[in-house]
């Protein structure tokens, strides 16, 4: 045996015996969950901001009535897929409220929420590190809520940019500020921010009962297209309307809000509720799930 | 005792892990786990750790069931698994301050004492560390917690023999300061040579348990047969073992003193007799095929 230095257990020896306290909010934990997503949420944030920025004044551009004969006119067969009648979206409001449904801000949350919750227990169990940590004086129920609130913190900043993009694009290009304000913008997305959760929530439920992450996202994927089907179906088919019912989707209708402005704060509770729901039983089946199950060993 | 496990039995379907492992540790000894690949070492420090729920018996440390109380026994222990991942994106020193930080106990002055005492470059980040050098940061991490339990789950694999003899030396200081340390290893040698006490596993069931205080009063004699071997004294009998690999050769393996035996061995028809100490290998490999 050599010892070429000084044996590091000589001193303080009386703290082993000590009786450690556990703090009920391990900052380190949290911090360390906060910086392995913080590159893509920093990346999100910027981009659906610029997005929604760029998206106003693009849009400012497009005569409404051009609009209008271009929606009413080829594309009239494709009304019932856009959810409200082309003459509510060829408006001032309308055409701006197509930013939610398009692909870029789909893609944005749908990416953050499924990368978040996707990572809750996959995650960690792929890399192997959940060993070292689950090692240490930290229930699981606190790595799978640090996971948790990171998510949903993170989703309420991409929400806040896309709504601030959209606020200042508005304040700074739209003319016409009687039919248009920010605040009218503020249902649809918070209708975004409950698909997000929703989303992240059942990535959270399938990460919690696997093991790879690389599978959790591609089970996650085809959850996102055959829920995107569905609706399509439901909207172009109107005998299969019920399919609808089975698609996360279906209560994804922000554009509605705006079609029906005055209500759109009825709509969004009506909207929020199942996917806030779907969103909270799938956290809480997943934190069960993980809280119970056998840890395999890493590969 | 500090650590206990009663019929602690593991099964996934139809395969069991491990069958009704009865273990006792005592505070501040060096206990050894052996087996090869598959013996049930790792569960049984998984079940300990409580990532595995028992399917049948219970596992306690410091009184404290390791599947029902596991936060409450990390506090008591600081583990460092066969595989020790860190997360890619932090620098070493990074991983040391958060494992400083997370746990209670958490000490980095010590794990920065020990990162340099193992020859660590702590600037580099985890991702483009060699598995030696991330066992090496983990080792760090683990060894300087104030926990009076460690459990290292082959803590000298992947490194040099230079770190070894340092991981070694470590393990014996903690010790000495009064830790008790569980660990598994393949390398024989140095379980031999750190540990009071050994396990050997086989298909999920303990086999046979080893002080070494015994072993090193153990010995074996190897010798060619000349003529029939005589019929062992009776106050000997049962307490040797005796083989005979060839119909020329004989082993014999004394259980405890050597002086008495010399006489009867003296009378025996022997030739090219050869008397070496019992290593733990030997014991190893009566469970554990391998050659006499």
């Amino acid at each position: 045996m050599s010892g070429n230095s000084a044996n590091p257990y000589a001193v303080d020896e009386a703290r082993s015996r000590a009786e450690p306290t556990r703090p009920a909010f391990n900052r380190a934990l949290w911090a360390k969950t906060a910086r392995e997503s913080c590159a893509l949420l920093v990346s999100l944030v910027v981009l659906l901001f610029a997005f929604a920025w760029v998206y106003v004044w693009l849009i400012s551009k497009i005569e409404l009535n051009a609009l209008a004969q271009f929606l009413l006119g080829g594309l009239k067969d494709l009304e019932r897929l856009s959810g409200v009648p082309f003459q509510d979206v060829a408006t001032p409001a309308g055409r701006i409220a197509l930013a939610f449904i398009d692909p870029l801000v789909h893609l944005g949350v749908i990416v953050w929420a499924i990368s978040r919750g996707s990572d809750a227990v996959s995650g960690e169990l792929e890399r192997g590190t959940l060993e070292m940590l689950l090692a240490q004086p930290v229930s699981r129920l606190s790595i799978y809520l640090s996971k948790a609130v990171v998510a949903v913190f993170g989703l309420v900043l991409i929400c806040i940019a896309l709504w601030g993009g959209l606020a200042i694009g508005i304040m700074l290009i739209v003319e016409d500020t009687d039919r248009v304000w920010p605040a009218m913008y503020v249902p649809p997305t918070i209708n975004v921010f409950g698909l997000g959760f929703a989303m992240a929530g059942v990535a959270a439920l399938v990460s919690s009962l696997d093991r790879y992450r690389s599978r959790t996202i591609g089970i996650m994927g085809a959850f996102y297209a055959v829920a995107v089907l569905l609706k399509v179906i439901a909207r172009m088919a109107p005998e299969w309307e019920a399919v609808g019912y089975a698609s996360i989707f279906w209560p994804f209708e922000p554009q509605r809000m705006i079609a029906n402005n005055a209500d759109a704060w009825r709509l969004l509770i009506e909207y929020n509720t199942p996917l806030i729901l779907v969103g909270m039983l799938c956290y809480v089946a997943g934190a069960v799930i993980f809280c119970r199950r056998d840890l395999p060993a890493p590969l | 005792m500090l650590v206990e496990t009663h019929e602690l039995t593991k099964r996934y379907g139809r395969v069991t892990a491990l069958d009704r492992c009865m273990l006792s540790i005592t505070e501040g000894e060096i206990f050894g786990l052996l087996g090869p690949n598959g013996s049930g070492k790792t569960t049984l420090l998984r079940l300990l750790m409580g990532y595995l729920r028992p399917t049948a018996g219970s596992a306690k440390i410091d009184g404290l069931d390791c599947y029902r109380d596991s936060v409450a026994v990390h506090q008591r222990v600081a583990y460092l698994p066969g595989e020790a991942k860190l997360v890619r994106q932090m620098r070493g020193r990074e991983a040391l301050v958060f494992f400083a930080r997370v746990r209670p106990d958490g000490d980095l002055n010590r794990a920065l004492a020990l990162a340099e005492r193992l020859e660590l470059d702590l600037s580099r980040p985890v991702s483009l560390m060699s598995t030696g050098m991330r066992q090496k940061t983990a080792l760090a991490a683990v060894l300087s917690s104030h926990a009076p339990l460690l459990i290292l789950d082959e803590p000298t694999s992947n490194l040099d023999p230079t770190a070894r003899r340092e991981v070694l030396a470590i393990v014996v200081e903690a010790q000495a300061a009064g830790k008790t340390v569980l660990f598994s290893s393949h390398v024989l040698g140095e379980v031999e040579e750190t540990c009071a006490r050994v396990v050997i596993l086989r298909r999920g069931q303990v086999v046979h348990e080893q002080t070494m205080h015994e072993l090193r009063r153990q010995h074996r004699i190897r010798a060619r047969l000349t003529g029939p071997l005589p019929a062992v004294p009776e106050h000997f009998n049962g307490a040797l073992q005796i083989f005979q690999p060839t119909a020329n050769d004989v082993l014999i393996d004394t259980p405890g003193e050597l002086a008495p035996l010399l006489g009867w061995l003296a009378t025996a028809p022997l030739a090219e007799v050869r008397i070496e100490p019992v290593r733990l290998q030997t014991v190893y490999e009566r469970f554990h095929g391998g050659t006499r």
